[in-house]
């Protein structure tokens, strides 16, 4: 455990000591606040309902959660210091969970941005706070899972650019699983609909706490994380 | 050897771990309601005569959501489109497909649709719900607060899809009555909800099917004959119930003899008066009558939901003492209103309220004649022409004159599945300047203060 939090303590530090992690935290908000601005003030009259406009700027996750974790394991095999990490006391499952964590910690940053935005809707109408609660709550979690697939795809290659395509690649697979095989109600989406990212989501919005939904993502998470410790074991190996 | 074992063990344990994930996630959707539902009116919570009629589903049944997109009814539509995945949710047979409608104009005229509704389709049967009829505005609407009974409808259409049970409806014609083709919504409505229809010339069949549930007779222009009154009252004297909606004639007072007296079998008086109501008129004139409802199982359920009939050259209609049935007012016009009993002044458009001649206010508009060990009988009612095509749509026609069929034909699944009340979704209408506003904190000082501060670290950096 002390070994996993000093693993997470260095990552973040190297988040917020790192000018990149703010540039990439600026690009997120403007991006985040053009569509929420295209959403709740370009039409009017517009309607004072988060679940509208948490919905579009959404898809902002796709592309901030590759870059924020690709160096995480990518940047100790560029520089040689998993050797180092490799052959301290520290298991691989701690180095893993360790920089998780971290990521986790970067998530919780990125939801409190989020919530800026029902925060100036809310002084133009009165909001559903459950609603903002569970989709804040739903963020973490769905978020929780992405962090982790981007994490195993940082343990793919050397190159962080390598590693930030891997993870976006496989996050928007899993975005879009829903609407691979159209809206026709064949049998293969019915198959691919319960593994689709988003769809897990909108119980959140709702203000419904959803068993199968957390489930999901918690196990989802953990694949992704144990498919890390399996990557970096096998390299220890070699 | 030892890194062969370790690169097997790992491989199996991905393999698996992935396989237990894909099983895992499959057997918990499978319980689909296993959640908690923290809305404030438990929004998402079915009762538990929808999750029976979830259940009992058996054979495969898509439901399609079918909506017109505009920005008003975003909210009422992802309502709709909400209700229905937690059906879907409940049982794998029932699936959800979604369409915009504007897009899909083969679908919309294969089920015959023009606005946004929803359609239960299995094998060649389907069912159609429009979904404007499922929202209701709650008191005088300013606060834009609404009653959405879709759980309700839905519900009952599942039932009725897998329901055996069929009723059978017969509509007298041969006396300028209105023909099915003038009612063709009502007809397919009613054929939606299990009661197959049928028009009856009763001079070429000579009495009254014996299969059928109801006799209708709706807006008869002439009389009936004796000969076609001794087969009504035979087919009544055996079981079976009536359905009888005026229609309004100029002649009504001295031509009505058979109808007068088929109504006074019930205990009806027709005051060959056509009500004129200044208070509960809809905007159409005082010839609209937005009636109140009686306390009745027709009536109630339409009452709380506030779903009230537009009816239009309604007869005023009164009761006499009898035994035999048990008569119950379902509708009646205002205390400011008048049963009208000079009808040639009427055509002219000369109407005032004659206290000796006419009708005073409030005056019966409808009844139900149930008999004494309360199975429902007959349903007269003063009105005919809110039935037609035109006008069914209006108000609570369409639920009114349903719950009145469903009724008679003593339909057993009837549903009380209470309406949702929802909070009016709020609208901001955002000036020049709040819009300005907002462009500078969420799209200027936001983002920056992030740029600020990754410009400060790099600043020191560099001085490092």
């Amino acid at each position: 455990m002390r070994r996993m939090m000093a693993v997470c303590n260095k990552e973040l530090q190297a988040y917020f000591l790192s000018p990149t992690s703010y540039f990439a935290f600026a690009v997120y908000v403007l991006m985040t606040s053009l569509l929420f601005y295209s959403s709740f003030v370009y039409y009017q009259p517009s309607i004072v309902d988060y679940r509208l406009v948490l919905g579009d700027t959404l898809s902002m996750l796709l592309f901030v959660v590759p870059l924020l974790t690709m160096r995480l394991v990518a940047e100790e095999f560029r520089q040689g210091t998993d050797e180092l990490l490799l052959t301290s006391p520290a298991r691989v499952t701690e180095i893993i969970f360790g920089k998780y964590l971290a990521s986790l910690a970067i998530l919780v940053v990125l939801i409190l941005c989020s919530l800026v935005y029902p925060f100036i809707m809310s002084f133009y109408g009165t909001l559903d706070m459950t609603t903002v609660w569970m989709s804040a709550l739903g963020l973490f979690f769905l978020g929780g899972s992405m962090m982790a697939i981007g994490l195993f795809a940082s343990t793919l290659s050397q190159h962080q650019m390598v590693s930030a395509v891997a993870g976006f690649i496989i996050l928007l697979v899993l975005w879009m699983l829903d609407s691979f095989a159209g809206n026709t109600g064949s049998v293969l989406q019915q198959w691919l609909d319960p593994f689709a990212l988003t769809n897990r989501f909108d119980s959140f919005m709702k203000g419904v706490l959803s068993g199968p939904d957390i489930l999901y993502y918690v196990t989802l998470s953990g694949v992704f994380l144990l498919l890390s410790i399996q990557i970096v074991e096998r390299k220890r190996w070699r | 050897m030892k890194k062969w074992l370790s690169h097997t063990n790992s491989t199996v344990l991905s393999v698996a771990v992935i396989g237990i994930f894909i099983l895992l996630t499959l057997f918990l959707n499978s319980l689909g309601g296993f959640q908690l539902d923290l809305t404030s009116n438990k929004q998402y919570t079915l009762s538990d005569q929808s999750l029976t009629a979830i259940k009992d589903v058996k054979d495969d049944v898509n439901i399609l959501v079918l909506t017109v997109e505009n920005a008003n009814n975003t909210v009422l539509n992802r309502e709709v489109t909400d209700m229905v995945e937690e059906y879907t949710k409940r049982n794998s047979k029932l699936k959800i497909k979604q369409y915009n409608l504007t897009q899909e104009p083969a679908l919309a005229s294969k089920y015959g649709i023009t606005g946004s509704s929803i359609v239960l389709e299995q094998g060649d049967q389907h069912k159609v719900i429009d979904i404007a009829s499922l929202f209701t505005a709650t008191g005088d609407g300013s606060d834009g607060s609404y009653q959405f009974t879709g759980e309700e409808k839905l519900t009952q259409a599942l039932m009725n899809m897998s329901s055996t049970e069929m009723h059978k409806m017969v509509f007298l014609t041969g006396h300028e009555e209105l023909s099915l083709a003038q009612m063709t919504t009502l007809q397919s409505s009613l054929e939606q909800n299990n009661v197959q229809t049928e028009e009856l010339q009763l001079n070429q069949a000579g009495k009254v099917p014996e299969d059928a549930d109801v006799l209708a007779i709706i807006g008869p222009q002439r009389d009936l004959s004796d000969t076609e009154m001794k087969a009504i009252r035979t087919y009544l004297s055996n079981g079976g119930k009536l359905l009888l909606s005026l229609g309004f004639v100029e002649d009504m007072k001295s031509s009505w003899k058979n109808i007068d007296a088929l109504m006074a079998d019930y205990g009806v008086v027709d005051e060959h008066a056509v009500m004129v109501d200044n208070q509960q008129a809809s905007t159409m004139g005082p010839l609209w009558v937005v009636p109140e409802y009686g306390t009745h199982a027709i009536t109630d359920k339409l009452a709380a939901s506030q779903l009230y009939p537009m009816l239009s050259l309604s007869i005023a209609l009164t009761s006499k003492e009898q035994d035999k049935y048990t008569l119950s007012p379902l509708i009646q016009s205002s205390s400011d209103s008048y049963g009208e009993t000079n009808i040639g002044g009427l055509l002219q458009n000369e109407t005032t309220n004659d206290a000796e001649e006419d009708i005073q206010g409030p005056v019966e508009l409808g009844y139900a004649a149930d008999t004494t060990d309360g199975k429902p009988k007959a349903v007269i009612l003063g009105s005919s022409i809110f039935m037609q095509d035109s006008e069914i749509a209006n108000g609570g026609n369409r639920d009114f004159i349903l719950n009145t069929v469903n009724y008679l034909s003593e339909k057993e699944n009837g549903l009380t599945i209470r309406p949702r009340v929802q909070a009016g979704y709020e609208m901001a209408y955002l000036n020049g300047e709040q819009a300005r506003t907002i462009f500078f904190v969420a799209i200027v000082a936001f983002p920056l203060i992030f740029v600020i501060i990754g410009v400060l670290l790099w600043w020191r950096r560099r001085r490092v």
